[in-house]
Parts: structure tokens; sequence; C-alpha cells
């Protein structure tokens, strides 16, 4: 198939010398045919006639398309779930996404609430760095926040290379951040020069229809869908989308599931409004109906948070948008469990541990739904695979594109090819695959990483451990040019007036609280700009919280240099009447 | 009577000595603040109150003793009485002032006013409620028809051409004029507490206003503080209201605290209180806001009971972040109450309300609609199929936000509101336009003014001011002048959403908003050619501002009767406090209930049958779980103080729990789980199909 004609066992000297020969090169821009020629995983010419040492391998591409290899930006390898571990672990994870294509992954990090964001990092590090067989990077979720969730923050995009940080809307009582709480996460993450990620549902409503449905006698995998309205989904992202633009943080979407919640994305960024949004393999390739199936596994199989829409037409529909830009980048939300592990939930679907599969299928789902049909051609392929991911995450132009000191990590693409995904022959753990029996045209034939041929002839290559965690800077420009010019449009100037003199209404002891301290004092994002505050307190008189007064690290309130008011004084002043209160 | 009198003497002490400071002569009488005459630093409103001086007339004039109720005469012997010199001396220019503008507290009796009474009462007293209109058009909210209109005993009895009536009625020849239902005014906040003062406009003054705007009910909220009886808080309501309103008004209530109890009490308030609709607060963190989950409860408890949610929409936790980061920046002015309650805030909340109320399958009523983006996500739903009704105000119909730039502190103040006035100029044409179009359904005023003395609180912090604008005597003309003179709607829509659809969700329909045999007679001769400006020196309210200050409007009410009485005519107001009665509403109005009732039988959720799963189980530990509890109002950052007005709600009888859940902490249901392998092995239902 592919046009290799050397032979597989080359001295290891050379074998990471490689010459792509008569490639239709593909980036996000523009298509053109060169040679590529490659040593130790780096890009180092791109033309013709090149001159290249001798004992290089030659792939001859025969005006096949090579692109950039694939960035899955949503994968949970090895994920732990209430003691147990999601099937797939960082090899055979990897193992997979390099057999479709895909020769990065951006995983995330799921501290539990009450171990600290660095130290989860750490153990991700540990287990990535072990067995990944592709270049890979990390999101951390914030799963609480307190005091020390925004220090950590400052050290991972500091000294450990994250630049983006996920919460949630849902899982209440567990993950769920309260708006307030975003508001705080998020201008600490464009502080920080980060990417706030949402994963975006109405935990609270969520937790009364699971109720109800339950309460209706409903326990298989349908409940899940029933209690997880895509409503609810889009009022999430609609909500985050408004703290977004209030605390001018750039946003990401992940798991668009649904027509609604793409709608939402789609009108804020015609308002304008800085976000991304990241449907998965699952959302773009099959739909909800499959939560109805007389079998218990099989539905159990398709659980995953947002679910998939039971609307059939729904998949037709993100892929059109995906086409024409409104929504960007795709992930896998590659999260898999056994049956014998989903089985936990036999009784009542909201134990049922979440996610599905799709990093193997996701490039090939994409191609047969979206260029095959005509819906975006090649480069636009390449965009939202690949380059649109790395602009987003300040991979660019590492990864994402193929030029001159990039990565080599390639993918020699064949159009023609059909495959029936099955389960039978995938590179995955589990019994399952949602996309079983799906025909799509379209697959990597060459796939190099790392500078190395890892998928050839449709036999993998690949090493545990040969993965490197690639760091990501802050302050991405895609991103970030956009922020910054706005945050010094937004500065807010007040109304230069007289002192008002006139009388003033006596008001009660127990004032209407307006609650602008207990959110300041509790918030780690303020703590840090208390001694600033102190000098500025003359402007607010926040009411002491006695209950919240163990907080304050001094002992000394924040508001002591303020004497205590019962009653508003009324003021006459000696000047008389001051021309600030006649009619305007 | 003997306070009044008390306060009158201070008024001609501050006469006396015209420069002393008025508020510095009447220290800490705060509640129904001195309407100072000039002088004050800030009734700058020269004029302002001339006409709103106390009349000393009407309230030693009769009436007093007389048992207030709505069909008795009210003309006593009043008339004769002439207008003593102390009035005149009084109110300085006594040839201009129009009659009918009470005292601000007093409960204001029938006006003497000299000639133009005459027209009032031609007959004897007995024979004073029965009225003909003759040559008018009607105008209902479906058509239009020339028609003769007969009332007797407040309720319209015969409507048609030569009708036979008795004699001695009092005529009056509308003249081809429109004859509209009187206004109804859906959302008002008469005499409302706040911080242990009160709004400038009480029952009487406020109903008084809407009677000169062609508004003939009023609905107005209760607002019970957190943690009290709402019965309580309804029934002190009924008593200020009774007293003192002058047209007929009906209640909402504002559930600002949930718990059991307050379930009981709203039972009560729907079967025997008469109260079908209840406002909950998405805003105003930490007093009146409610989570997600709680309003989740309420709108299913609403909806299992037939009552309307309307919901304040507001997101109060980013609205609380804003204000404080606007006081840091040393933003302290009105425009920081804009600037942090941006028009988002307003549509983010809409559209959970919104997503809230369709999974509940309840019907939602919008108050406040002020901004483009809250409305379009309005029309949206409606386009969606949600019930979902949008109310409007009048401030957000004639006005914007522009002024709370103003340099005048006292007149950006004025214009405090919540959701804010949108900055953006075009907004209340926009808001013209869907109320045109159907895509918001009512209006309501939003009426609640408070003195400049009283919104001074905030001079130093903008979010001390208290919040509320005028617009109950402005609505009916500022929206004939802006949707149907300008030719977005016509009159028969003026009428739905003046009205009839207030009228429809409330219940009251056809008793109120139509013309028809068997209504109240409350009825506005409409007069389209006047033209009027509107100002705070002639206006019916309270208040030293009025924030549609200059505004020329076309359109105006020519004559208005309430309750089969006339009560504005040749611009003479005859307003009789106390004669308002209470109109109950009846639970599952039709208008909205017919399709939520639909939806029910249709959304009934069904298991899907499968064999028992028998497979392997793997083993897990219980650190994580979907809880489907009812939330514990946990926060890691914020250690919950448990709320004790609460603490009787949580089902999971945990309302403090925090941190990361400990095992047993959450309540997993079932509790034993045993991980079954079968001997058999895996059984069909397992396999891969």
């Amino acid at each position: 198939m592919s046009g290799y004609q050397g032979k597989k066992n080359i001295p290891k000297i050379t074998s990471d010398r490689l010459l792509v020969k008569g490639a239709k090169i593909v980036n996000d821009d523009q298509s053109f045919l060169a040679d590529i020629y490659m040593e130790d995983g780096v890009i180092k010419q791109i033309g013709d006639n090149l001159i290249v040492p001798g004992g290089v391998k030659i792939i001859e591409a025969h005006g096949r398309m090579v692109m950039p290899g694939g960035i899955d930006v949503h994968t949970r390898f090895q994920m732990p779930d209430r003691g147990m571990v999601s099937a797939d672990d960082f090899y055979q994870g990897t193992r997979a996404a390099l057999s479709g294509g895909t020769t990065m992954i951006i995983d995330h990090v799921v501290p539990e609430p009450g171990t600290g964001l660095v130290s989860a990092f750490k153990q991700w590090r540990e287990w990535a760095d072990s067995k990944s067989c592709c270049d890979y990077s990390l999101h951390v979720d914030i799963t609480e926040w307190n005091k020390g969730t925004q220090e950590d923050m400052e050290t991972l995009v500091k000294d450990h290379g994250v630049n983006s940080f996920l919460v949630y809307l849902a899982y209440k009582d567990v993950f769920q951040l309260s708006d307030s709480q975003i508001y705080e996460v998020f201008s600490v993450v464009r502080d920080l020069g980060a990417i706030a990620q949402v994963h975006a549902e109405n935990g609270d409503i969520i937790a009364e229809e699971q109720r109800r449905i339950l309460e209706l006698g409903i326990t298989g995998p349908e409940g899940h869908v029933l209690s997880r309205p895509e409503e609810v989904e889009a009022e999430a992202v609609n909500r985050s989308v408004t703290i977004a633009n209030q605390t001018n943080c750039p946003l990401y979407i992940t798991k668009v599931m649904s027509k609604s919640a793409a709608d939402v994305i789609a009108l804020a960024r015609k308002r304008g409004a800085v976000v991304y949004g990241e449907p998965i393999s699952a959302s773009l390739g099959t739909d909800g109906t499959h939560y109805w199936s007389k079998n218990w596994a099989k539905a159990a199989a398709f659980v995953t948070s947002p679910p998939l829409s039971p609307d059939p037409t729904t998949s037709d529909y993100l892929n059109s948008l995906l086409s024409c830009g409104d929504l960007q980048v795709t992930g896998s939300a590659h999260c898999t469990f056994q049956t014998s592990q989903r089985a936990i939930g036999k009784d009542d679907f909201s134990l049922i541990p979440e996610g599905t599969n799709g990093t193997e299928e996701r490039m090939s789902i994409i191609w047969d739904k979206c260029v095959v049909t005509g819906k975006m051609d090649e480069n636009q392929f390449v965009a939202v695979t690949s380059t649109n991911a790395a602009k987003i995450f300040n991979l660019f132009p590492r990864k994402g594109r193929i030029a001159v000191g990039s990565d080599a990590d390639l993918v020699l693409w064949d159009p023609d090819v059909t495959k029936i995904i099955s389960a039978k022959t995938h590179n995955l753990a589990v019994e399952y695959n949602i996309f079983e029996g799906t025909e799509v045209r379209g697959a990597p034939s060459v796939v190099i990483s790392q500078g190395k041929i890892v998928l050839e002839e449709g036999s993998l290559h690949t090493s545990e451990g040969c993965g490197r965690y690639v760091a990501r800077k802050p302050f991405p420009d895609h991103v970030y040019k956009r922020i910054k010019a706005r945050s010094r449009l937004t500065e807010l100037r007040g109304v230069p007036r007289g002192q008002y003199d006139g009388p003033v209404c006596e008001v009660t002891a127990t004032p209407k609280l307006m609650s602008t301290v207990s959110s300041v004092k509790t918030s780690p994002a303020k703590m840090t700009q208390q001694q600033q505050q102190q000098q500025q307190q003359s402007a607010q008189q926040p009411v002491r919280n006695l209950h919240q007064s163990g907080f304050s690290l001094s002992g000394a309130q924040v508001d002591d240099n303020i004497p205590r008011r019962n009653t508003q004084r009324i003021v006459a002043p000696p000047g008389g009447k001051a021309n600030i209160t006649s009619l305007g | 009577m003997a306070e009044r009198r008390v306060k009158a003497g201070k008024a001609g002490e501050e006469e006396e000595e015209e420069d002393f400071p008025v508020y510095l002569a009447r220290p800490g009488t705060a509640d129904q603040v001195a309407r100072q005459k000039r002088g004050g630093l800030f009734c700058s409103v020269e004029d302002a109150f001339e006409s709103k001086t106390l009349d000393f007339d009407a309230l030693s004039v009769g009436q007093r003793g007389s048992v207030r109720t709505p069909t008795t005469g009210k003309r006593g012997g009043g008339q004769e009485v002439p207008r003593s010199p102390a009035t005149v001396s009084d109110s300085g220019s006594s040839a201009g002032v129009e009659s009918g503008r009470g005292g601000k507290d007093s409960a204001s009796s029938p006006r003497s006013s000299g000639a133009k009474e005459v027209l009032q009462n031609l007959e004897e007293e007995e024979k004073s409620d029965r009225l003909l209109i003759k040559g008018g058009r009607i105008v209902n909210d479906d058509q239009s028809f020339h028609a003769d209109i007969y009332m007797e005993d407040g309720l319209i009895k015969q409507i048609g051409d030569n009708l036979i009536v008795p004699g001695g009625v009092k005529v009056i020849e509308a003249q081809g004029k429109m004859v509209i239902p009187g206004g109804i005014d859906i959302h008002t906040h008469f005499q409302m507490p706040y911080r242990g003062t009160t709004t400038v406009d009480d029952f009487a003054q406020g109903s008084k206003a809407a009677l000169a705007g062609g508004t003939t009910m009023v609905v107005d909220h209760v607002i019970p503080d957190p943690g009290n009886s709402l019965l309580e808080a309804y029934d002190q309501w009924r008593q200020w209201a009774d007293e003192k309103a002058c047209c007929d008004y009906s209640l909402h209530v504002d559930i600002t605290h949930w718990s059991d109890s307050v379930q009981q009490e709203l039972e009560c308030l729907i079967k025997e209180k008469g109260v079908n609709s209840f406002q909950v607060y998405m805003a105003y963190k930490d007093y009146y806001q409610m989570t997600n989950s709680e309003l989740y409860e309420v709108f299913t408890f609403l909806a299992e009971r037939g009552g309307i949610a309307q919901v304040h929409a507001e997101n109060g936790e980013i609205i609380a972040e804003e204000q404080a980061r606007m006081l840091q920046m040393g933003i302290t002015g009105p425009e920081g109450h804009v600037l942090s309650r941006p028009e988002e805030l307003e549509a983010e909340a809409v559209f959970r309300a919104i997503t809230i109320a369709s999974q509940t399958n309840c019907p939602l009523y919008v108050t406040r609609v002020m901004s483009k983006s809250a409305a379009d996500i309005i029309s949206q739903a409606r386009k969606k199929g949600n019930v979902v009704f949008g109310e409007p105000i009048t401030a957000s119909l004639g006005t914007d936000g522009t002024h709370y730039w103003s340099k005048n502190w006292a007149k950006a103040a004025s214009f405090v509101t919540s959701p804010p006035l949108s900055p953006d100029p075009t907004t209340p044409d926009y808001l013209n336009t869907l109320l045109s179009s159907g895509d918001l359904s009512v209006t309501g005023s939003a009426h609640c003014t408070f003195s400049v003395a009283q919104k001074a609180i905030g001079k130093d912090d903008f979010t001390q001011i208290p919040e509320g604008v005028n617009g109950v005597e402005e609505r009916m003309a500022l929206i004939w002048d802006k949707a149907v003179t300008s030719g977005k709607m016509d009159e028969n829509m003026f009428v739905a959403v003046t009205s009839t659809n207030a009228a429809k969700i409330l219940n009251l329909y056809p008793r109120k908003g139509r013309i028809a045999v068997g209504s109240d007679a409350d009825l506005v001769i409409w007069d389209t050619d006047s033209i009027r400006t509107i100002t705070a020196k002639t206006h019916n309210s309270a208040a030293e501002y009025n924030i549609f200050e200059g505004m020329e409007l076309r359109g105006a009410p020519l004559v208005v009767i309430c309750q089969g009485k006339i009560v504005l005519e040749d611009g003479n107001l005859h307003a009789t406090s106390g004669v308002g009665r209470f109109i109950p509403c009846s639970a599952f109005p039709d208008f909205a209930y017919k399709r939520v009732k639909a939806r029910k039988q249709l959304a009934v959720l069904k298991a899907v049958p499968r064999g028992m799963y028998d497979g392997p189980v793997s083993e897990y530990s219980m650190s994580r779980g979907g809880t489907p509890s009812a939330s514990a109002r946990t926060s890691p950052t914020k250690q919950p103080v448990r709320n004790l007005h609460q603490s009787g709600f949580s089902l999971a009888g945990n309302p403090a729990a925090c941190g990361p859940p400990a095992p047993d902490d959450i309540p997993i249901r079932p509790a034993g789980r045993r991980i079954v392998v079968p001997p058999g092995g895996r059984s069909n239902i397992t396999s891969l199909s």
C-alpha cells in the first residue's frame, strides 16, 4: 500500500532518517507537492530534489496526501474511577491512537478532591512517561477550589508546562464548582495566560432529574440520557460563555454533544466571544438511540457525559458546524470501561462509569463524515484534527504543521481504503466499540511518530515509554492576542462627580447583604490582593462575617480601619447647595 | 390625623425659616420622607412638590368615619366646602393646581375642586354608579366595533346600540373615541419596605398615579423577609392595600427562601388566598437568591399546583463578584450599578430559568425584561415551544441606561433598578418591536420609587442604592406613543399587552381585560391625539424625579372609569382611597396551563424492559458517586455555615457536608452492593450483539 521500497530491518543508526518522496503535503492553509526529509525526529528539509545523506529510508508517497499527525485533545487513559482504572492505559491507548493516525494526545489529569493538583499531575506524568507510545501533554482538571489550588495552578503553568485547566459544571457534590468559584477560576486562568476548559452540564438539575427518574423506576442506561437532556448542556454552555465573557477569559468547551450546545457556541462566536468547541468522535460518529438497546451491556457502553443525543441528525449537524469553523477542534474523550466495570451501575444508571472509545476512530470518522461528503476539504480536515488544537494549546508550529523545524509526526493518508469498525479488530482493551459496524472510508497507511515509522502495511511498531511530555507555554497567540487587546480596552472608569451632600435616609442596622464581602474574603484569587484592598477600603463598606473570620491571616479584619456605623450621618455641608444636585 | 397635622405644622415652620435645611429640622424621621418644599439641596425640580402638599381640606372633610365600601357613593358634602385659604397659601399657585393630587401619605379623600366637580355627579348619589358611554368604539384584543356600553354596580350590563337604560343615568359622549379595557399593571412595588424605610408611593399614591395613567388594576409583589412567614407578609400587604388602594388589586408573592413550611404556605396561598403567581430570585446573593436545585423544586411544586413561576433573572453570583471588582476599582457611583450587571448576566439567567422550567414543565414568567439579549432568549424559547412569558417594563420600553453616567448623582441614582436599564439606546425600540410581534406578552411598570434622600443611602457605594424606578402612570401612554403611534402594533394589540394578556395569565379573564357583558366596569376612553410632556412637576407619584422627564407622549386617557365610577375626567382625578378590592386569582390559568397539561400527559417516561444483568461486576470503592440526593450546599472554599432556616429541608440529612465526600457521607443507594459472579458465566444479554 505505501510506497515503501526499502528493507524493513534497516540499521538502527539510520532508522531515524526518513525521506518521504513525492508527497502531496497537506497543511491547514494549502496543499503542495514536495519531498520531506526528517532526521532526529524533526523535519529538516522540504522541497524537490533534496540533498540527503545516503542510507536514508525512503517512503514513496506516489502523490498521496501527507498530513500532520492528528492531535487528540481529549483523552482519559488510565483514569481512576472509584478504585477502578479505565480499561485502556497509556500504552493501550496511545497504541490505538497511533493506529488511527493520531500522533499526539492530551490527557486529562483528574485529581481526587483533596489531593493537590501538582501531586496528581506528577502521578499522571509517571504513568504516561512509563507507558506512552507517542508524545503527550496534560490538561489539569480543577476538582475543588481553595487556597492551595491557585498556587498549584501557578506552579503548573510556570514550572510544568500546563496551559489548560478544566472545570466541571456537573457532578454535583463531587467535582462541581459554583458560579462564583468558576468566576474566580476564570480570573486566575486569564491572569496566568491559560485556557479555561469546561465540562458543561448543569449538575444541579441533573441531580434532581436523576432522583426523579430513579423514583420512576427507570434504572437502565436510558435513564442516563433522560436525566441529562441536551437543554441542560446548552444551559451550562451558555452560562460558562457568560462568565468567560465577564472575566475576559478564553473558553474551551469540551465534549460538545448536542445541537443546542453547538448552537450556543456558534452564537457566542458570532457575538465575538473567544470560545472554542470540541465535538468528540462519539458525537460526530453516532447517536444516543442505542441507550434504549435491549442489550444492557451495549446500552451501557454508550454512557458518557454529556450523553449522546437521541436525535439521530445530531452528528450530521455537528459535522457541518465543524466544517464551517463554528466548532474548531476534535477530541475523542476516550475513556473506556469493561462491561464488568460498567456493571457497577446495573441497578442504577447514575453509577455507571462514564466514557466512550474514539481515539482510534477519530480521524477516519471525520474524514468519512466530512471530507468524503464534501462538507470540508483536506485542509480544513487538517485544521480540525491537528492544527487548531496545536494553535489553541500553544504547540504550533511544532505540532500541527508540516514545516521545516516541526516535529516529524506525519501521516500518509489513504482516502480510498474502506474499513468496518469492529471490536474484533480494534486496538482497545474493551469488548464493545460504540461504532461497531460503521463503515468508514479513509485511513492512515503510514504513520510516523517522532521520526519513526510506527504504522506500516497494517502493522503497528510501537515502543512503550518512548512518548515525551510536551510542555506548553502560557499565552498562546492564537487565543490571547484578542484577549490582551480587549483587556486594554475594557478599563472602566467612574464618573467624576462632586460629593453628594444632600439628605441621606436612615437605614436600619441590618443591612441588605449585597455580598461583596463574603466572596472577597473566601476567594483565594482575591487573597493576594488584600494588601491593595486595605488601602482602597475607604470606598468599600463590607460587613464583617463572623462565621468566616477565621480566614484572615493576621486575625485582623479587612474592615478594621472602618468604624462600624449603624446609622448614616446626615451631612450638612457648610458650603450649602452644590451644583451636582441640580437637575441635569 | 394628628400626626399629619404635626407634620403640616413643621412644613409651616420651614416656610418661615427658608434657609434652614429641612433635613436638619427633622432628623430621624426617615420614613415617608419629608417632601421638602424647596430649599432642600436635592429638591431641585422646581415646583415638583407644589401640587403635592397636604390638602387640609380633604383631610378635614367627612369620609373618615364612614365605612369604605366600593359601592358607596363618596361625594358627601365635601364638594361644597370651599378650599381653605391655608391650602391656597400652602400650594403656591393654587390656580394651576390640578385637583386630585393627595398629600403623599394622606389617605386621600375625594378632593374638592370647584367647578369641574359638577360633571361627575349630575344625579343624586344612588344613581352615580349607573353609567352609559355613548358612541364609543370598543377596542378589545381581538376586534374593535362601535357600540354603547351600559354599566351598573361596577359591572358592564349591556353592550349594543340603542340600549334600553333606566332614566337618570349619567351619559358620557365618547364621540367615536376608543374605549378600551382599563390597563392592568402586572408588576408594582407600592409601599415596599426597604431597610426600615418605605417606598415613597404607598398604595394610595401609587394607585392614584395608576388611575391617572389609565391603569385600573395593579398587581403588587409581596416580599416577605427571608425566614419570615409568607402568609404573614401576605396579610400585611393585604392590610396595607385594603386600607389605601384606589383601584382593584391583586398580589404576587415572592418566595425569598425555601423550606417545608414555605411549601405549606404556598399551598395555602394558592388554595385559599387567591394567589397564583410566585416570584423567585436568581439575584441578590446570600439574600433572596435561590440555587438551581431550589429553583427546580419550586418550579416542580408550582407546576403541580397550577401556579405561575415568575423569576427575577440575573446571575447573582457573578454580580456579587463584579460588584466587588467595581468597588475595588473605585467606581462607587450609579454607573457601577450597570457596569456590575451587564446584560449578558440577565440573558444567562433567563436562559437558565427557561431550561429549568422546561425540565419541570412549569409555565415561566420573566419579570422585567430589560435588555435585547434577554428578550431574544425569550423569543427563541417561545419559538422552541416553551411556555414562557416576558414582561418588559415601562422603563425598559421608554428610556435607556445612558443616564447612569449623568453628572448629577441624584438623577443617575433615580434610574437604578435591577436588572438595570441597558446602556444601548436602541433597546427600547427593540423591546417595543418584540412586544408588538407577541414575543413579549405583558407589560408592567415595576413601579418602586424612592426619594433622593433614600437613594442617597448608597451615595458612597452603588450597591446600597435602593432599587426601583417609576412608571405606573406613564405605562399606557408610553406604549401607545412608542408602539401604536409608530405603527408597530394596532390598538387591539395595545389592549392585549396592556391588559388582556395579563388578565389571562392571572386567570382573571374575562372579568378583567375585556369589554364584555358581565366584565368589570373598568374602562378607559383613550384620546389618541393629546400630547403631554412627562415631568416630575405634574406627575402623581411622590418621587422627586421622573425617569421619563421631558418626554413628549402622544395618547392619554380622557376618561377613566374604575369599578363603574368615573375617576378621571377632564384632567381631574377623583380617586378614593380604600375602595380597591382584592381580586383573587385562581390556579391553573388556561392561558398557560392548557399546554402544560397536554405536555404532562405526553411526557411519561418508560424504562426499557431488559433481563437482569448477570455478568461479572467489578469491585469499586465509593469515593465518587452520582449522588442523586438533594444537595448539600457544599463548597470547599466557603466552609459552609449551616443555615438553620433551611436545615429541615435537606433530604440527605446532611446539609453541611463539605470537602471530599467520605464514603459514609454520601448516601449511595442501595447501600449494600454485591459483586455478582454468576456460576453459569455470562448470559446472552451481555454478549456482543
